[in-house]
């Protein structure tokens, strides 16, 4: 089998390469293959959460899909893997699929502090473990995934010190050019793509430092990720827009054009948008996850334009949606005022969920803790994410 | 079978006591109203095959230990906020008419199974007839739901006789035997299991409540009993436990950390296609999808027994079926007595195959709601639902 491959099929400069600025993209392998701007599927010890593969294939029936499996939550499958020996997808029930492996668990609270030296700290059920990159690399080799980040220090948030930030860096980097040694002497992972980690926080300098050493292996790498921009996944909605556009902006200008470009974690629908015109071509489905935790389904109405060479969204808002638990792209199925609503979701929805159920039955399974409402609003709203991700590919074809 | 009742699937609802909380925190809302503005239960599932409800009796009694009976009804007072309500059969059936499932069940006074209080059991046993007609007369939709009288008595076989005796006078379509499964001796269980089928009309489904092991639900179809509900295999599933042909695993044991075989070998369900015990392993404790893979794997398992018992009563070729069962889960011989001892009276008893003749199909139904979802992936297998959080009193 071969490595997967990533291109560049159409951007919007008249085949002038700009990197930033929104593309339609590919990443295939074998007989895979993702349209981009596209999402992975956030999973949790394997699975997306609620959902069993033959759930999944009722959300998505034909598509292609990519997997992030976040290290601390199948750190634990290391030893059986290496007994098993088929990798990790096929122990989770995925095969067929693409699978990604990352180090932090982008929808929950990380670790902060804990790394010694180079070796990084995961945080598994069992505890706290140090992994050094020859122990990470080991890892890989018994996952076997379609491509994985690189071990990085990346416990970096808004609140993080200059000195901090900068160790992130450099460390990263030490982290990488190990790593990629490592993975180029490793027959087994001659299938394997590698993805590079830029950290460097809401640092512009550093992030381009980053960005400009990782850069130097570009014909070694799948990908870049923008790393290192929070620790606590849950609140990453708040992260203010004007803080982080800029820096993305910025560094992207420091990375090749042709290579996929990814930033995980919970950002809201506009600011995803933003990222997409910056560039970026893959994102996580923790937004609709955490929105699914918060017992919310997604029902935001938009509207998608392209004009001066970038996708704008206008988002309608609806008055009658409006109750004191929702923002702007959900409601919360656990309030009241659902109780004798029996009416889907959303009505234009075609989820399996809105096919079949009502609102005030959706309220009824969530109040009485039954999980089957989670895994009603879990096939709701990852249907809804990756129809908004449809539209945005097709509003990019339009030419 | 006399027209309403429809036997092709059963689902039924009951209560988890795992829940209670909430189950009673739902229960203070209007939710029979809700019920008759979703146009039934049916409808507010999306289901459209058979249900079944349950008359809360055993709920109120089991999960709330300030319930209190007398003749009116079980007196209770809410956890949530201390308001008394008294449920009366009268509003038990009023209550299930809302609900408009297709089988529903009388209110009867409930008492511990292993209770040594004879006379209270006495008082218990008349009571529940005469609560069975007052449900009888309060019943607004007889020609559309039925309802089944519960055969008490405890485990005093007089009793028991009488109140089969009792509910054999009255007109319906089908009986529970209830007031078992209760933490009572298997030798105890089996024989009221058999006194109250033979006492009970051969051509009227029986539904033994509360039955969960393979073991005991093979037994008891030989014993006559006809439906069972299926709380067990959606709750064993919660707790990381899978049915086998060979019996019950554990798979939070760390034996099957390198196990990389399905749950059973050819199981026809999709997590065995899928899934290993080693992945399964790995979630069991600590991811809600888990729970999902399990209760598939269950519910199939227990619906597959159900349909071999079938076929090979179809085929005059039950004993030989039971034999072969019995062998698969104590492949050492080692056969608990009271099997022995069940299968034995009935040769004594009766000849098993007269037995089987009159016996309509098996049929099993399933309780509780994980396992929902089941209802639009495959539309003919059975699906669950918890009903007690729709109670109000
Ligand atoms: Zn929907
Ligand atoms: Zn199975």
């Amino acid at each position: 089998m071969e490595q997967a491959l990533f291109s560049v099929v159409t951007d919007r400069h008249n085949g002038i390469p700009s990197t930033n600025g929104p593309r339609l993209g590919t990443l295939k392998h074998s007989n895979s293959q993702v349209d981009t701007p596209a999402f992975m599927f956030y999973t949790k010890c394997g699975s997306v959460p609620y959902i069993s593969r033959e759930v999944f294939e009722k959300i998505l029936p034909d598509d292609q899909a990519l997997f992030n499996f976040p290290l601390p939550t199948c750190l634990s499958f290391y030893q059986p893997l290496k007994e098993f020996n088929h990798g990790l997808n096929a122990f989770v029930g995925l095969e067929k699929y693409l699978s990604c492996c990352s180090i932090t668990d982008c929808a929950v609270d990380n670790l902060q502090g804990y790394n010694k030296k180079d070796s990084v700290a995961v945080k598994t059920k069992s505890g706290n473990q140090l992994i050094n990159y020859e122990k990470y690399m080991d890892i890989i080799e018994v996952f076997k995934p379609t491509m994985y980040v690189t071990l990085s220090i990346s416990d970096i948030n808004l609140d993080s010190s200059p000195s901090a930030i900068e160790k992130s860096v450099n460390i990263t980097n030490r982290l990488f050019k190990s790593c990629l040694e490592q993975h180029h002497q490793s027959e087994i992972l001659k299938q394997s793509c590698v993805i590079a980690p830029i950290q460097g926080g809401y640092n512009v300098q550093e992030r381009i430092r980053s960005a400009t050493f990782l850069s130097e292996y570009q014909n070694d790498v799948l990908g870049f990720l923008f790393d290192g921009f929070f620790t606590d996944g849950s609140i990453v909605e708040e992260i203010p827009s004007d803080l982080i556009l800029p820096i993305v902006n910025k560094t992207m200008e420091c990375l090749p054009y042709d290579k996929m470009k990814i930033i995980f974690g919970a950002w809201t629908p506009s600011l995803i948008i933003d990222f997409i015109n910056s560039g970026v071509d893959i994102f996580d489905s923790s937004f609709p996850y955490i929105t699914t935790e918060r017992n919310s389904a997604l029902i935001f109405d938009y509207s998608l334009k392209f004009k001066n060479e970038i996708i704008i969204m206008d988002i309608h808002h609806n008055k009658d949606e409006k109750t004191d638990s929702s923002n702007d792209y959900e409601i919360c199925l656990t309030d009241t005022s659902n109780f004798e609503k029996f009416v889907p979701i959303k009505d234009s929805c075609t989820c399996l969920t809105c096919k079949k159920h009502t609102r005030s039955y959706i309220h009824h399974l969530l109040i009485s803790n039954e999980l089957l409402g989670s895994m009603l609003l879990t096939i709701h709203n990852l249907h809804y994410f990756n129809t908004f991700f449809k539209d945005i590919r097709e509003v990019l074809k339009k030419k | 079978m006399e027209k309403p009742l429809q036997f092709d699937v059963i689902a039924s609802c009951s209560t988890t006591r795992a829940r209670t909380r909430n189950t009673y925190h739902l229960g203070l809302r209007p939710g029979v109203e809700l019920l008759k503005k979703a146009k039934g239960l049916h409808n507010f599932m999306g289901w459209k095959r058979a249900l079944l409800t349950d008359s809360g009796g055993f709920q109120m009694v089991s999960l709330l230990h300030m319930a209190e009976i007398n003749e009116q009804g079980v007196n209770f007072e809410s956890p949530y906020d201390g308001t008394k309500s008294l449920l009366t059969p009268e509003k038990s059936i009023q209550i299930q008419n809302a609900i408009g499932a297709d089988i529903i069940m009388q209110l009867d006074d409930v008492v511990p199974t292993t209770s040594k209080d004879n006379e209270r059991m006495e008082e218990a046993t008349y009571r529940t007839t005469r609560w069975l007609d007052r449900c009888l007369s309060a019943h607004e939709r007889p020609n559309e739901q039925n309802i089944f009288p519960i055969v008490q008595g405890g485990l005093i076989e007089h009793l028991r006789k009488l109140s089969a005796n009792l509910h054999l006078e009255r007109k319906v379509n089908g009986y529970a035997i209830g007031g078992l499964s209760g933490g009572e001796a298997k030798e105890d269980f089996w024989k009221m299991v058999f006194l109250s089928t033979q006492m009970l009309p051969g051509d009227k489904p029986k539904y033994v409540m509360g039955v969960g092991f393979a073991v005991d639900l093979v037994i008891c179809c030989a014993l006559g009993a006809d439906m069972f509900d299926c709380v067990f295999p959606t709750r064993t599933a919660r707790f990381g436990c899978a049915l086998t042909s060979s019996g019950q695993i554990s798979l939070r044991h760390k034996k099957f950390r390198m196990d990389f075989g399905p749950i059973e070998k050819n199981c026809s369900c999709s997590t065995c296609k899928t899934y290993t015990r080693a992945y399964i392993h790995q979630i069991v404790t600590s991811e809600a999808v888990s729970c999902n893979l399990l209760s598939v794997h269950n519910l199939n398992y227990q619906m597959q027994l159900m349909k071999g018992i079938r076929e090979s009563i179809k085929v005059n070729k039950f004993p030989e079926f039971v034999q072969q069962f019995m062998i698969n889960m104590y492949p050492n011989k080692n056969y608990p007595q009271w099997c022995i001892d069940a299968l034995q009276s009935l040769n004594k008893t009766l000849e098993l195959k007269n037995l089987l003749r009159h016996k309509l199909k098996p049929i099993h139904f399933i309780l509780e709601s994980t396992m929902m979802y089941k209802q639009f992936w495959y539309p003919l297998l059975f699906m669950v639902m918890v009903l007690k959080n729709e109670i109000k009193v």
